[in-house]
């Protein structure tokens, strides 16, 4: 099976200090996976540097097998909600059909055929009864939701998603799953910065241990075990999986 | 055309132009830079005059949306590349672009008809009389021709890269995911702010400018929900406060920039207060029915968790609950009052009940 | 200069000095909370109290005048925080608004008092640009009393002030009367405008305020250092402008002052990163 994300020899700096050493990641298709690890252990950079928004001192990625930049068209990617201007005048319909501007390019305007993605993307979310709601006016949960709709209307192959769960209510976050459930029943793969240690190992099917460098990566059960988190997180017996 | 006909046309194609180049500018919420680009030109002013040897109109023109752009990005290298906050940048880089444009007019052209005072005040009465020549042909008020031109590019960049411009104000990181460049469309949109400032600071100064720049667009934030909104919005509250101001300024015989952006700041005002949804009465009232609608729910769940009780006939009376539920003797009669009124509780003697439409009220 | 007799000279050279002085103290902390362009906007306030006093006096006697600027931009202020506060309006619009708009209120006073025939207007419009040059001793006196006056109240409150800048959740949830301190802090920006008006004049004021503290940033370590570090580097380019604009002809005081000042500046910057070379990967740029 080919990866949806392979990372070779990745070294990222900040000022002279690198935020990542010699990365190697090789991330399967078709499942949901978790990247996991303390604060400040370059999560953020990472989704970054794959987004192409970060340029590394050293080293390769490619998306599906395909080399960056030409691989970042098969990214979707689900911001930090803590990053939105929630203010912007806008509303959930608008938001969603953001999604399909790329598949449009310069110039064109979204017609019938985006709305209608944008339109299932929202059903698919169960936020299709909000859709001239002002983004400030949803709940949380509501508000992650819309940009997972967003991800969902841009069809991408591989997802990025940064902390989607973070802050949010215990049933939005069952929805949320949910939808990423049914994104691997379609054959896509969501690659998610997590922080909470309580479920990784109940929602995912891949983890990726992180700590400025590669600590372990595999399947769930693999990796979820007390020593390698230990090893990550730098304490050890504080949590059981 | 008489020359008071011109002047409405001037301020009101002023006011339209600045208000629809504004509007990205006040969601981006950096409204300074205008203040900043409308001071700045100064200089590029006077050394379009330098080169060109005298008052010339082109090369004026050129020289200020050069010292335009460069303000522009002065303040983005100070900010990016120099770790200055954006608020300190750009208080530093108009006031000395500013200043070396009156050093330069006192040295050079200390005889020159090139005033200061003008400059900031602008004289849109003597607007009108600046003509276009063409080849001996007059072509009209020199300031419609700028203004015009403003508008049409104004206009047209707005609507060819509305997805674009949307999409990289709202979330940079996907539009530059989905290829799109968002520092392009930034500097797209201040090159749109820059010329629509050169050519109303012509006419109407360097101040009113800005107040059109900002103002309506801060307006019609409040009023709408959508970037469309805001653009249609801003553009109308540009072009009637502008005719509004043209107006009582003639009637009163007062400056018109003075009127116009004096009038721009009481619309605004009077728009944070009256607005059907966002403004402050509606908001006070929202938050005074909200705490009604709290309050006769707490009262409603002290009414059922006594109900059918032994001590209902003590508990759910209208006096007991002033000392059971901390409320004010007046608070409590407003609350009771509101919620028989909608038949949240029933009332029998001096004993209260939940009434039918009790289960309601925990939708809302 | 033969024009200038060595009274005249002294006392431009001591006002503009004292001015830089002091407006280096009092834009310090305006500064540091992100607030630098609340200068300009006050300073630009003022001008409707400016014709106000005169409007309600009749002369251009400096009390009335300056208490009007102080109104107005006062004023100024508490709309800012109003429109803030009420709706959703972000800072830097609000300051536009109140700048624009109340600018905007000044010239339309402006020229009610020009229609007037009996007013003697002549030179209310100075305090757009300034005019060192009409400096008498008087003024001196004038700002060297608001100067002292508002440092010695800004060096009584630093502490407080100083955490108010640095982490305001902190300050308030530590008891801090914030309002208090808000207030003062307006207060003594005020003071600076109105001492400079006549000098440097409201477009060019807010360069006085700023740029000695960014110059002075990059080279200090703490507020205590940074108010000393500021006071001395808008000291010494005031006294350099106004040097080099009083031995040459045609070169007004204030605009020589503020490109000193901004001069400064980029000195610093480029000193410090000469001296503080760093290996670093520039961050892509996304907005």
């Amino acid at each position: 099976m080919s990866n949806s994300l392979t990372i070779r020899d990745l070294t990222v700096s900040y000022q002279a200090e690198p935020v990542l050493f010699d990365i190697d990641l090789d991330l399967p298709t078709g499942q949901l996976c978790a990247i996991v690890g303390p604060n400040g252990a370059g999560k953020s950079t990472l989704i970054r540097t794959i987004l192409g928004l970060q340029k590394p001192s050293a080293g390769t990625i490619s998306v599906l097998n395909t080399p960056n930049p030409e691989g970042i068209k098969n990214l979707g990617y689900v911001p930090q909600r803590s990053s939105v201007d929630w203010d912007f005048p806008t509303d959930v319909a608008e938001v969603v059909l953001m999604g399909t501007y790329r598949s449009l390019g310069w110039f064109k305007r979204p017609g019938k055929a985006e709305r209608d993605r944008a339109q299932a993307a929202l059903q698919a979310v169960r936020m299709q009864d909000f859709v001239h709601r002002q983004i400030s006016e949803l709940s949380g949960g509501q508000q992650q939701r819309v940009f997972l709709a967003r991800a969902l209307a841009q069809d991408a192959p591989v997802t990025l998603m940064d902390e989607p769960f973070a802050g949010i209510d215990a049933a939005s976050e069952q929805q949320i799953f949910e939808v990423l459930q049914s994104m691997r029943s379609a054959g896509k793969t969501a690659i998610v910065v997590h922080h909470d240690l309580e479920t990784v190992g109940q929602y995912f099917d891949h983890i990726t241990l992180l700590n400025r460098k590669i600590i372990a990566s595999g399947p769930t059960s693999e990796i979820f075990t007390p020593e390698l988190l230990a090893q990550t997180y730098g304490f050890a017996g504080v949590l059981k999986p | 055309m008489s020359p008071l006909i011109w002047i409405y046309i001037i301020t009101g194609l002023a006011g339209f132009t600045c208000a629809l180049a504004g509007a990205y500018l006040i969601i981006r919420k950096s409204a300074m830079i205008a203040d900043a680009i409308s001071h700045s030109i100064l200089p590029g002013l006077v050394a379009g005059f330098w080169i060109a040897n005298g008052p010339n109109l082109l090369t004026g023109l050129i020289g200020a949306l050069l010292s335009g752009m460069l303000t522009v990005w002065l303040v983005e290298f100070l900010t990016s590349k120099r770790r200055i906050k954006q608020d300190a940048a750009i208080g530093l880089v108009f006031p000395f672009l500013f200043a070396l444009g009156v050093i330069w007019i006192s040295l050079d052209f200390s005889n020159v008809h090139l005033d200061t005072d003008s400059v900031l005040f602008g004289e849109v009465t003597l607007a009108p009389f600046d003509r276009l020549k063409l080849g001996g042909t007059d072509l009209g008020p020199q300031s419609i021709w700028l203004l015009g031109f403003a508008l049409i590019i104004t206009t047209a960049f707005l609507t060819l890269f509305r997805k674009e411009l949307k999409l990289a104000t709202f979330d940079p990181l996907l539009a530059t995911v989905s290829g799109f460049t968002p520092i392009a469309l930034h500097y797209g949109l201040m090159t749109i702010v820059s010329v629509s400032t050169i050519s109303a600071f012509a006419a109407v100064g360097a101040i009113l400018t800005v107040a059109l720049v900002i103002i309506p667009a801060a307006t019609a934030r409040l009023l709408s929900h959508r970037v469309s909104g805001v653009l249609r919005i801003s553009a109308l509250v540009g072009l009637t406060t502008s005719f509004l101001g043209t107006w009582l300024a003639f009637t009163f015989d007062l400056s018109i920039s003075g009127m116009i952006a004096t009038l721009l700041g009481i619309t605004f005002s009077a728009t944070a207060v009256l607005a059907p949804r966002n403004g402050i009465l509606a908001q006070t009232k929202l938050r005074q029915r909200d705490q009604i609608n709290q309050a006769i729910q707490a009262l409603i769940i002290h009414l059922e968790a006594h109900q059918n009780t032994p001590e209902e006939a003590t508990e759910n009376t209208i006096s007991h609950l002033t000392a059971e539920l901390g409320w004010s003797n007046s608070w409590t009669q407003t609350v009771v009052q509101s919620a028989l009124a909608k038949q949240a509780i029933t009332q029998s003697g001096q004993t209260l009940a939940p009434g039918p439409n009790a289960q309601s009220f925990w939708q809302n | 200069m033969t024009i200038f007799t060595d009274y005249t000279l002294r006392t431009i050279l001591l006002g503009t000095m004292s001015l830089g002085l002091f407006c280096a103290i009092l834009g310090s902390f305006a500064v540091l909370r992100r607030q630098s362009l609340v200068g300009d906007t006050l300073a630009h306030a003022a001008l409707p109290g400016v014709c106000l006093g005169f409007l309600l006096t009749g002369s251009k006697a400096p009390l009335p005048i300056l208490i009007g600027a102080a109104l107005t931009a006062g004023l100024a202020m508490a709309w800012v925080r109003w429109i803030t506060t009420k709706t959703r309006t972000d800072w830097n619009t609000a300051l536009g608004i109140a700048l624009t708009s109340l600018f905007g209120l000044g010239v339309l006073l402006l020229s009610l008092i020009q229609r007037s025939p009996s007013a003697n207007q002549a030179g209310l419009d100075t305090i757009l640009f300034g005019q060192a040059a009409a400096l008498v001793q008087e003024n001196v006196i004038a700002i060297l009393i608001v100067g002292i006056v508002a440092t010695t109240i800004l060096v009584r409150i630093r502490q407080p002030y100083q955490l108010l800048a640095f982490d305001p959740d902190f300050a308030r949830a530590s008891g801090l009367n914030t309002a208090r301190i808000e207030f003062l802090q307006t207060t003594l920006l005020v003071a600076g405008i109105i001492i400079g008006l006549n000098t440097v004049g409201v477009v060019l004021l807010s360069a006085l305020l700023v740029a000695p503290t960014v110059a002075a940033r990059p080279w200090v370590r703490s507020t205590t250092q940074l108010l000393i570090v500021a006071a001395i580097l808008g000291l010494i380019s005031s006294a350099a402008g106004a040097l080099i604009s009083v031995n040459t002809p045609n070169l007004p005081t204030g605009p020589t002052v503020v490109i000193i000042s901004t001069l400064a500046v980029a000195l610093s910057q480029i000193l410090y990163s000469l001296t503080h070379r760093k290996k670093s990967t520039p961050e892509m740029k996304t907005a």
